[in-house]
């Protein structure tokens, strides 16, 4: 038996496990079976067993240099360093899809041996939700997609990695993002086996929230890390184009968003229930919509795994999965009926209610602009293009609106505010938003709505420094100082003050976007050895132009002479514009120096010849706190997450 | 004064602060508008995926360019321009649909929808507050 | 020496999936559900305590939600419906075949 024939096998052993599970669990409860019911269970843990041991031999196989496997061979080389082999796991079709089926398997061991018991009567509906959801994903790498396909030639050697794979980001983006999008499956599990049960009243609220957090922030970093990777890595100086690959996985990241704002509001008031159900079964067909996309659909990225009976496949999933939430919706909905109502636009749940609105909103016009050019084909005969300026325009305000409900929403209180109290809360925040903004649109040539949104963000931040020095001077009349206060209250207020962490993250991705998108400075020179120009405060220099060639690649690299603005030497650096022969591929790496200031970032657009080439240079203020935001966003999360010692009695 | 209003002034003045810190930061770049990338933002790349020719470095992105920058030294005004390019390469090539037509739709229906499911939502709510509550 | 590691996996398996038919299970409490929300409420309610040492509720508004989460409370004990132990149907085979052996 080869490494190949045994992966394949388990494959087969995988799909029968989810099979057996997904029947014997719909069976096990309709016949009241307890242990047919276990049966089932432990059938779907097994599932990470012969799955695990099926990435093995794949790895095993990269390792071993085992080109008799078609994947391999196209993914790897003799020369590629073994660390690749992590990148090369899911860098194609087949193999992202035997790592989302781990993925799978794992969330679903984790969720199932840790469910507590107030699920014990949803818990055939999850697992049988799992095993089939694992099911689809075995089955069409069995019969369309398998990873263990083999040449009858042995090849000598491969065709190597992907370049551009080979950066810090390739080991973190593409596997969060896929496990992020993947497991949206667990909560969906957790909420469709509640619903079923027709107790979607309060009880597992806690493990939903819990799970969904985690699956949120893993998205949510692994959309923070493309934008990482982009900027850093493939030397345009951009984060974000609003591409339809980065569009599909942003919309599910929005709507579990909302998700888990509106369900604290049914943890601690009831309501929102049906709203609830609504919001995971958007995020799950939105997040199928996306693998969709990725595989074959109707749209060419970058990112496109470009197969496209698979596409067909996926679009099919997608469409199954919708019918399958609408039956659902229809037939128990009547059933989850919330009891309670919003009792004043003035109160917490009216805050997360339009919290909500404007994330569905940001989500239905990005949804809106990525098919409109289908629509627009299909009606009026015209092709379009819906660009970045669309999107920055449309969303651009209601992002704006909300980072201002973020700063309102957390001084209303539940139920009802106060005016005064409301007052007190948001008069200076208010008086420094409206001072900032005559500041800014006095002083400044931009358009209004860059005023505004620094306005916005010295408002939330703002609120966010009121409320943790109350809170804190509250606590420090005990007689304890002014910094173990502040630790003690975001001790004993973890959800509430993780969140406002995850706040701040948020605005500092925030103040990245705003200072790139409104304060940049782009410059084109072109260049000779020798030469320099000054932009902002920095004064570039052109040292060297060089040429490499190596047997997998051709490097013209450029080194710079960074001076400030006294002639003061910064530092040398260098860029690059890289062919590689074997992918008929031109990768472009910008030369950045980076300080929480500004960054500057250098181009090497065009080498006319020797001595010359054409430099785009920018300086991009703020993009260093955009990066910032990514750990303080994990910490928020931790925080938020971090369990109590359960009191007694 | 109070303690209590004298901790809320450090914070006021902590916070006028750091407004002032990060306006000098950007202060720099208040007045630069760059018209040639404001430009080059609206065209798209005709060979590459989803990027305008600001972002692209592809050589045709480096022809057009020039093409643009050759245009704004004869004068001519953004839409001169942009036409130029729609004439030559269709529709497709501007980054953004145009105002009118069927296009226009791209624009109205998002706005139309929010504001319409806004007031279905105020209607909504203000219906159930009166209801009996828990 | 695969073969190995396959039959291993397969033995695994088999072995987890058909366990639960052979061994006696554990009677589920009925009382567990009653507890369960009981222990939700008291979270809830420590919860509510701390915001309000923090300052971040007035006592009026504590007390207020103190009230709205007892309501709740009590509305999902009143709806929640006593199982009565069900005899697992395949248990029951298992039973009779165990006892058709002894004879």
């Amino acid at each position: 038996m080869t490494i190949s024939n045994l992966g394949f096998t388990l494959l087969i052993l995988t799909m029968n496990l989810c099979l057996y599970s997904l029947i014997g669990s719909l069976i096990g409860v309709r016949i009241s079976s307890k242990t047919l019911l276990k049966s089932a269970k432990n059938a779907n843990y097994c599932t990470f067993i012969t799955l695990a041991f099926s990435v093995s031999c794949l790895v095993y196989a990269f390792v071993a240099g085992d080109f008799s496997i078609k994947y391999v061979f196209n993914h790897s080389s003799l020369s590629m360093d073994p660390i690749y082999t992590w990148v090369a796991l899911y860098a194609g079709n087949e193999g992202s899809l035997l790592y989302i089926a781990l993925i799978i398997s794992i969330s679903s061991f984790i969720t199932l041996f840790f469910m507590p018991s107030e699920l014990n009567e949803a818990e055939p509906y999850i697992i049988s939700i799992l095993s089939g959801f694992l099911l689809f994903f075995v089955t069409v790498m069995i019969f369309l997609a398998n990873p263990f396909d083999t040449f009858q030639n042995i090849p000598k050697d491969g065709r190597g990695i992907n370049p551009l794979l080979a950066h810090p980001g390739m080991f973190s983006h593409p596997p969060l993002l896929m496990a992020g999008l993947a497991t949206i499956i667990i909560p969906f599990s957790l909420v469709v086996g509640m619903v079923f049960t027709g107790k979607f009243r309060n009880d597992g609220l806690d493990y939903i929230r819990t799970t969904s957090l985690i699956i949120w922030s893993i998205l949510g970093i692994g959309l923070l890390l493309g934008s990482w990777w982009a900027y850093t890595i493939l030397g345009w100086g951009g984060y974000w184009v609003w591409d339809p690959i980065e569009n599909v996985g942003l919309m599910p990241w929005l709507i579990m968003t909302a998700f888990i704002h509106s369900i604290i509001v049914q943890r601690r008031r009831g309501m929102f229930r049906v709203w609830n159900v609504i919001l995971i079964f958007l995020a799950f067909v939105l997040a199928q919509f996306g693998m969709f996309i990725n595989r074959g659909g109707p749209v060419v990225s970058v990112h496109s795994f470009a197969a496209s009976t698979l596409g067909y496949i996926f679009l099919g999933f997608m469409l199954f999965s919708a019918i399958f939430c609408l039956l659902v919706f229809i037939l128990y909905s009547h059933k989850i009926k919330s009891d309670n109502n919003v009792q004043s636009f003035l109160s917490r749940e009216s805050a997360f209610l339009i919290n909500n609105f404007f994330l569905v909103a940001i989500t239905f016009v990005t949804l809106w602009g990525l098919i409109f050019p289908l629509i627009s084909e299909l009606f009026a005969g015209e092709t379009v293009t819906v660009g970045a300026p669309y999107y920055n325009s449309v969303n651009g305000p209601v992002i704006l609106a909300l980072l201002f409900v973020m700063g309102i929403g957390p001084n209303l209180s539940w139920r009802n505010t106060s005016k005064e109290n409301l007052i007190s809360n948001l008069v200076a925040p208010l008086a420094l938003l409206s001072i900032s903004f005559i500041l800014l649109i006095s002083f400044s040539s931009k358009p209004i709505i860059s005023s505004l949104s620094i306005s916005v963000i010295v408002l939330v931040i703002s609120t966010i420094i009121i409320e943790w020095s109350k809170g804190s001077y509250r606590i420090t009349k005990a007689g304890t100082p002014w910094f173990i206060s502040f630790i003690k209250l975001i001790a004993n207020n973890r959800k509430k003050y993780g969140g406002y962490i995850v706040h701040i993250s948020i605005l500092l991705v925030a103040m990245g976007v705003i200072g790139i998108n409104f304060y940049q400075i782009k410059v084109d020179k072109v260049l000779s050895v020798g030469e320099e120009v000054k932009v902002g405060r920095y004064i570039v220099e052109l040292i060297e132009i060089d040429e490499n060639e190596y047997n997998d690649r051709r490097e013209k690299i450029a080194t710079f002479l960074v001076k400030n603005n006294k002639n003061e030497e910064i530092k040398i650096m260098n860029g690059n514009n890289t062919f590689y022969p074997s992918f008929n591929m031109a990768s472009i790496r910008a030369a950045i120096h980076s300080n929480p200031i500004e960054d500057l970032y250098i181009i090497p657009s065009d080498f006319l010849s020797n001595t010359d080439m054409k430099l785009i240079i920018s300086i991009n203020p703020l993009v260093w706190w955009m990066w910032l935001g990514g750990p303080i966003f994990i910490i928020g999360t931790l925080i938020s997450l971090w369990p109590y010692r359960t009191k007694k009695g | 004064m109070s303690k209590k209003k004298l901790d809320i002034l450090k914070i006021f003045i902590l916070l006028n602060s750091f407004l002032i810190i990060f306006v000098s930061c950007i202060s720099n770049n208040i007045d630069n508008n760059n018209r040639e990338y404001g430009l080059y933002s609206q065209i798209m790349c005709p060979v590459c995926d989803g990027q305008t020719i600001a972002e692209s470095q592809a050589s045709i992105s480096n022809d057009m360019k020039k093409m643009v920058n050759t245009q704004i030294l004869e004068g001519k005004t953004d839409k001169e321009i942009l036409n130029y390019f729609k004439e030559r390469y269709g529709q497709e090539i501007i980054s953004n649909p145009s105002y009118s037509g069927f296009n226009i739709t791209v624009w109205i229906a998002p706005i139309l929808i929010i504001l319409g499911s806004l007031l279905l939502l105020i209607y909504y709510l203000r219906k159930n507050m009166n209801k009996a509550e828990l | 020496m695969l073969y190995l590691i396959l039959i291993l996996i397969l033995l695994i398996c088999i072995i987890y999936v058909v366990y639960p038919f052979l061994s006696i299970s554990k009677d589920q409490d009925p009382l567990l559900d009653e507890i369960n929300i009981k222990i939700r409420k008291n979270s809830l309610m420590s919860e509510l305590d701390s915001e309000l040492e923090s300052g971040i509720l007035s006592t009026d508004l504590h007390n207020q939600l103190k009230d709205d989460v007892e309501k709740m409370i009590q509305l999902e004990l009143q709806n929640l419906d006593k199982e009565n132990s069900k005899i697992d149907p395949i248990e029951k085979m298992i039973q009779i075949r165990k006892d058709e052996k002894s004879k």
